[in-house]
């Protein structure tokens, strides 16, 4: 596919280069694009996490019992690393307290509770629709109070990335509208919709970055997005990619690497290559918070699935329980099998229907048997190299494979684990139906599991040795007192004080005798026993 | 110069010292280890394989011969590439006090290594002038690093993949080993 | 062979190439050898200090982790290390490259992180377990109130046996436990089949 057809608007100066590895499977996008967004009732009970996002909890500022309105900041930013949480409905905060969060082990975690009062009653507030005229720090100040973080799934707080993308020069500002993964159609359905927003979100954007291009990427199945996002930024500097349908092309660093031929270095951030990159759902949400100072309190959020009478995408309050979008879509209970957040190549099994929708909640199948199906049993490698032909980020999953099912970390961190993507495209084409992505996730639990403890073993030999140190210090010094006061008399208070010492230490040697008797452990201490009672 | 090459390139390739000759073979299991390993005592092995097998021919031609004592050619040679090794050790530890750790555990590698002892005498029995015995022992010094390098990675990939429980350890191993060896023997039309 | 290769000049230039590259190999390997001893190499008891977890529990039956690194560098066994479990003996293993063994039961178990928590209402100030702590990781005084910091704590249980009054337990350490995705269940996480590769 040529792309320097008419179609493309000023695609002349965008080189589109191939990304290499990537699946393509079936799609199942087009019964959720049915439709328009909806929007949702307002729910009774909003849940809302102190931590939807990477980085610290946010701390909450508003107590259990007040009443609070639409958009009020209800937990403020703990450091430079957190996001704020704002009220997505007023109402009254009924407490403060555990509850499950969507994800795959059902955590428990700090969450605010609302209960909504029905009148959806906004703050009042004061904005200016004309963002020409803000400062960039301004600007930047308000998408730091609106508590806007990466909507596309990663939930890094877009502040700390644009205050990072200030400190190199940007050169390119890329919005993210590929949406690769099967099943989630909510960025494609945002921008049939709400085209002019996304682009003057996307304006916002680039003069917060100062940066010099700004592309949109899209991908080239999504037709109708991709006519009205043309439309939207016929007047804009904007300039539009259309990348070719493939799994993995939406990926950051793969998208990157397409759209400017730059490649992320391992470990690092695209800000330190003068690349910018955001979700059309954060950029729509930077439009909100600017330009009619709505915080981030709502998100588009497909939910899908063959268990579904009407699979669509809806306009959700933040908070929501899933429990109540899947009353209002109709779920035929009888066939479902398993509800995925996310989509259903990286997307993950919720256990407790009552989680809320968080910030980075961009998808939910209600999924069959049929279309979930149980897993095939493990079988051995045959070396075909499938999964190195698919892998995106070039990597040998063989080689990762053979290592984590070793447990042999060193060497699978040779061959770049922590440089994967967990995209399943491995898993998805090995004929031998191994869980590739398995491996690797609890390879890389385990790797951080032994830094940790790795750091503690460093932290507690410091102060073992400076207690070591102080002892000898303490010691020394007791000698040079002790030595200057050799010649007193014995008085009688002297032998008083040796008579309570003895009995002190009778009674201590009892109870040392009585928990050395209870606890039956086979420490041959001589010296340890020693040691200890040598100590003063 | 033809003869010369040839010779290389048979005493590496084609009649490799451990796979198609089977010398050394204790040295290059035990030296297989792992990459690091391996690389230090196929050095050394080259090391002291070209020196030894040099002065062997040295101690043939003038001493033995001349005074017919082959019968102690074995005992001759094996003291001389004994000392050698440990010389060249010795020699090496303290020009680089910090990195031949182990060094021990190597010197018998090295120095009770059958392929140093065996490319002599094979030196002497085929009656192999000065150039071609040069030529011989560069050639089975590169032979035994190059398989000995290459054995190592393929430990490597065997200590990781899934090998059934009865074949795990020195059996996969060897058999690897034994496969190689049938590769190598496909080379033999080489020269 | 060729008549080309049996020309003088060629074979002149043959040879030089040759030594050259003899000369070229020594040096490569004088080169390797000296960037090896370059790096600072510790030595061989700090390698296996740094493999083991500083608890200083003493439940190896060495005083301490450096007294129990110096004992394995003379041969001692390397599975008698409970809070380093069986990641430590295996590390042990591929640095001495030595047989990977199970942890010695009769030396503990390996537990989940323990802190130690003082019951306050019953401490009587005694500062016994203080002088126990070997990284000083309780805080207190004479007749006042002693208690643990629970950040600094690494389990190693040696204030609980001078206690008096029996007043401090071992907890589970508390606060968010990250979950950790698991190996695919019939792999069994207790057989290792890694060679040394140094």
């Amino acid at each position: 596919m040529r792309f320097l057809s008419l179609f493309n608007h000023d695609s002349s100066r965008i080189q589109l280069r191939k990304s290499s590895g990537g699946i393509k499977p079936l799609s199942n996008k087009a019964s959720s694009l049915r439709s328009r967004i909806m929007s949702t009732p307002i729910p009774k009970i909003l849940v809302l996490p102190l931590l939807q996002h990477k980085g610290t909890p946010a701390k909450p500022i508003a107590k259990s019992g007040d009443r609070v309105l639409k958009g009020q900041k209800i937990a403020e930013a703990a450091d430079a690393s957190s996001a704020p949480v704002h009220a997505p409905t007023s109402g009254r905060i009924t407490g403060i307290g555990l509850h499950a969060l969507p994800d795959e082990f059902g955590t428990l975690a700090a969450c605010i509770t609302l209960a909504s009062d029905g009148n959806d009653q906004a703050i009042k507030t004061t904005f200016t629709a004309d963002f020409q005229n803000m400062s960039e720090s301004d600007l930047l100040e308000r998408i730091r109070d609106a508590g806007i973080v990466g909507m596309g799934g990663a939930g890094f707080p877009t502040y700390l990335k644009l205050q990072s993308s200030n400190e190199h020069p940007v050169d390119f500002l890329i919005i993210n509208a590929v949406e690769c993964e099967p099943y989630i159609t909510a960025d494609e359905a945002l921008i049939r919709e709400h085209a002019c927003d996304v682009v003057t979100g996307a304006n916002i954007l680039k003069r917060v970055t100062g940066a010099k291009q700004c592309i949109v990427a899209i991908e080239d199945s999504k037709i109708d997005a991709i006519a009205e996002l043309k439309l939207a930024a016929l007047n804009s500097a904007i300039q539009i990619a259309i990348i070719p349908e493939k799994y993995t092309a939406g990926s950051e660093k793969q998208l990157i690497h397409s759209v400017t031929g730059r490649e992320v270095p391992a470990g690092k951030y695209p800000a330190s290559i003068g690349v910018s990159l955001h979700n059309t759902g954060t950029a729509f949400a930077i439009y909100k918070a600017i330009c009619e100072a709505e915080p981030c309190i709502s998100r588009i959020t497909t939910v899908t699935g063959s268990t579904l009478k009407t699979p669509k995408n809806f306009h959700v309050l933040i908070g929501t329980p899933i429990a109540f979008l899947f009353d209002l879509c109709g779920v035929d209970q009888t066939k479902l099998s398993r509800i995925v957040v996310g989509g259903s190549l990286m997307g993950t099994c919720l256990p407790d229907i009552n989680a809320p929708i968080i910030k980075t909640t961009n998808c939910l199948i209600a999924g069959s048997a049929e279309e979930f199906t149980e897993p095939q049993p493990e079988q051995a490698c045959i070396r075909c190299s499938f999964c190195a032909d698919v892998c995106p980020v070039n990597l040998l999953p063989q080689q990762l494979y053979a290592s984590s099912r070793c447990q042999d970390y060193q060497q699978a961190d040779n061959f770049g684990l922590f440089d994967c993507i967990e995209c399943g495209a491995c898993a998805y084409v090995c004929p031998s139906h191994i869980p590739l992505v398995q491996y690797y996730r609890a390879s890389k639990s385990e790797i951080e599991k032994q830094r940790t403890n790795r750091h503690n073993a460093d932290k507690w030999q410091a102060r073992f040795q400076f207690h070591q140190y102080r002892y000898k210090r303490e010691k020394k010094q007791k000698l040079l007192q002790s030595s200057s006061i050799e010649h007193q008399p014995e008085t009688e208070h002297n032998k008083q004080a040796d008579f309570s010492r003895e009995k002190a230490r009778l009674e201590i040697s009892e109870a040392v005798a009585r928990v050395k008797a209870r606890r039956s452990k086979l420490i041959t201490t001589s010296s340890v026993a020693t040691e200890r009672e040598d100590k003063p | 110069m033809t003869d010369f090459l040839s010779i290389l390139i048979a005493a590496a390739v084609v009649n490799n010292v451990v796979l198609v000759q089977f010398l050394g073979v204790s040295a290059f299991y035990a030296g297989s280890n792992g990459l690091k390993n391996a690389i230090e005592i196929a050095l050394l092995s080259a090391t002291v394989l070209i020196v030894a097998s040099l002065t062997n021919l040295l101690l043939t031609k003038t001493i033995l011969a001349p005074l017919n004592l082959m019968f102690l050619q074995l005992i001759c040679f094996v003291a001389v590439s004994g000392s050698l090794t440990v010389l060249i050790f010795q020699w090496l530890r303290q020009k680089f006090p910090d990195s031949l750790h182990r060094l021990h555990l190597h010197i018998i590698l090295v120095g009770g290594n059958s392929a140093v002892i065996g490319i002599s005498i094979l030196n002497t029995r085929n009656g192999l002038s000065f150039t071609e015995n040069i030529a011989n022992s560069i050639g089975a010094a590169v032979g035994f690093a190059l398989v000995m390098i290459g054995f190592a990675a393929l430990r490597q990939r065997l200590d990781t993949a899934d090998v059934p429980q009865s074949f795990r350890g020195p059996a996969i191993h060897l058999i690897s080993a034994g496969i190689v060896a049938m590769c190598f023997l496909g080379l033999a039309g080489l020269v | 062979m060729f008549p080309l290769i049996d020309t003088a000049y060629f074979q002149i230039l043959a040879f030089t190439v040759l030594g050259v590259g003899i000369i070229w190999l020594i040096l490569i390997t004088f080169r390797y050898l000296k960037t090896e001893s370059n790096k600072q190499q510790l030595s061989l008891i700090d390698q296996i200090n740094a493999l083991l977890p500083q608890t200083q529990c003493g439940h190896c039956g060495h005083p301490g982790c450096l007294p129990y690194a110096r004992a394995i560098s003379h041969g001692a066994a390397i599975n008698q290390c409970p809070p380093g479990g069986k990641h430590t003996i295996q590390a042990l293993s591929i640095l001495l490259n030595q047989a990977n063994e199970p942890l010695n039961p009769c030396h503990g178990e390996h537990t989940e992180p323990l802190v130690a928590v003082i019951r306050e209402g019953e401490c009587i100030g005694c500062t016994k377990c203080i002088q126990a702590c070997p990284i000083d990781a309780i805080l207190g005084g004479t007749k006042l109130m002693h208690t643990v910091i629970e950040s600094e704590c690494n389990g190693c249980d040696l204030c609980l046996e001078p206690c008096p009054v029996d007043c401090i337990d071992l907890i589970p350490r508390p606060g968010k436990q990250l979950r950790q995705w698991p190996l695919p269940s019939h792999i069994d996480v207790d057989q290792h089949n890694i060679g040394a590769n140094p």
